[in-house]
């Protein structure tokens, strides 16, 4: 067991060592790798109460650019949920893209494993791409019609106004384009209930006499059932077989409602 | 106020395909820039071919264990990488030929003929004097 030990510190020692950089800063080198084999940036300071910061300088969130909008990250949604527990389980603060803690200088080994654990931890958000995760496909798709229709007034989670029982009817997203008569009522449908529900919503306003033109994005239609996509295909004007195919549902919009897709629709 | 400035685009090859440029700068370190181009699959999906890094931070190589300590490197994507499941772009050379984001986008524009990506006013001309 002492031998073990004895190994296991000089090991560890071995693998983390402090070096200094060009411009004076100290990195503290770890065995801590991306993926893509670089070495995560930590880099300890003095702090004015005679402790060290450990702070990773921004580096970690601009490696994540390279392959994400970390935009999305601060955005209300599955992503920022997980990004807030992760600087709470580890005790890590974040401040101007940069993720850093402040410790006495004898907690500085647990801080940076701590620190390394967590910045880890964020790029493996990277991992929740849209093509790789179900959970952020509502996410996306706000993304996705607030990008396509910028100039037009759209009204997210729509509850028809005047209508009876009408609560029990939403529209994920109403929308409506300057100097058309019909709006556009959106639907993102990402299960076999969710397909079911939207045909029911669609069959529910048609009977009722509402104008409108629906639209219906999956998020990937060959997982949903053949009878439900038929279903919800003859009561539904347009849809797409899922997000990748957002240029299409620009063309979709341009024929439907004749737009000047230079003025009136943001890039597909 | 964000730690890093951020610029990407897309560019558009000879034979169609769609390519992402883009260009990072960390705003408190100078010597932690990247720059890079990734291939825009038809579905969506971005798969890096090349990336441009600073000397901020080390890399090792897991195909031959190669570390660059604080040392400017070119990620490049393998096909040893994409076999063994690796992060494709996790094979790194040694760049001795650029020290700052600048030069690094002059290379990167250089190796991928990519016209556009640097204004003509930086290029300038030899002299000998």
């Amino acid at each position: 067991m002492q031998l073990l030990k004895e190994s296991l510190c000089t090991s560890l020692c071995g693998e983390v060592s402090l070096r200094r950089r060009k411009d004076g800063r100290i990195t503290v080198s770890t065995p801590f790798r991306f993926p893509d084999g670089d070495a995560l940036l930590i880099i300890a300071e003095p702090t004015a109460t005679g402790g060290v910061r450990l702070s990773d300088f921004g580096h970690t969130l601009m490696h994540l650019s390279y392959s994400m909008d970390v935009d999305d990250i601060m955005k209300p949604g599955n992503r920022n949920e997980l990004f807030s527990k992760i600087l709470l389980d580890h005790g890590i603060a974040f401040q101007n893209g940069a993720f850093y803690t402040e410790v006495a200088v004898k907690e500085i080994g647990k801080a940076v494993f701590s620190l390394g654990q967590a910045l880890s931890q964020v790029f493996d958000i990277s991992f929740l791409s849209r093509a790789r995760v179900s959970s952020t496909f509502y996410e996306d798709l706000e993304k996705a019609v607030y990008k396509l229709t910028p100039t037009a007034s759209i009204q997210k989670d729509y509850i028809v106004e005047n209508r009876s029982l009408s609560a029990d009817y939403p529209i994920d997203y109403r929308i409506e384009f300057p100097g058309t008569i019909e709006p556009l009522f959106l639907f993102g449908v990402p299960s076999n209930e969710k397909a079911k529900l939207a045909t029911l919503i669609i069959q529910h306003w048609q009977s009722e006499g509402l104008k409108f033109i629906s639209f219906v994005v999956y998020q990937d239609q060959s997982k949903i059932s053949r009878s439900d996509v038929a279903r919800l295909t003859n009561v539904g004007d347009q849809s797409i077989a899922s997000l990748d195919a957002i240029s299409d549902m620009k063309r979709k919009l341009e024929h439907i409602y004749r737009l000047e897709s230079s003025s009136i629709l943001g890039p597909a | 106020m964000p730690s890093h400035i951020e610029w990407t685009c897309e560019a558009i090859s000879i034979d169609g395909d769609t390519f992402i440029i883009y260009i990072r700068q960390n705003i408190s370190l100078d010597d932690d820039f990247s720059c890079g181009i990734a291939w825009k699959s038809p579905d969506g999906e971005q798969i890096t071919i090349a990336r441009y890094n600073g000397s901020s931070h080390d890399h090792t190589n897991k195909s031959d264990g190669v570390e660059f300590i604080q040392q400017c490197h070119i990620h490049q994507t393998t096909v040893e990488a994409a076999q063994k499941g690796w992060s494709l772009e996790n094979h790194a050379i040694l760049a001795e030929a650029y020290t700052c984001l600048d030069e690094a986008k002059l290379i990167l524009a250089d190796d991928y003929v990519i016209s556009g990506l640097v204004p003509k006013v930086n290029q300038l001309p030899l002299s000998w004097n």
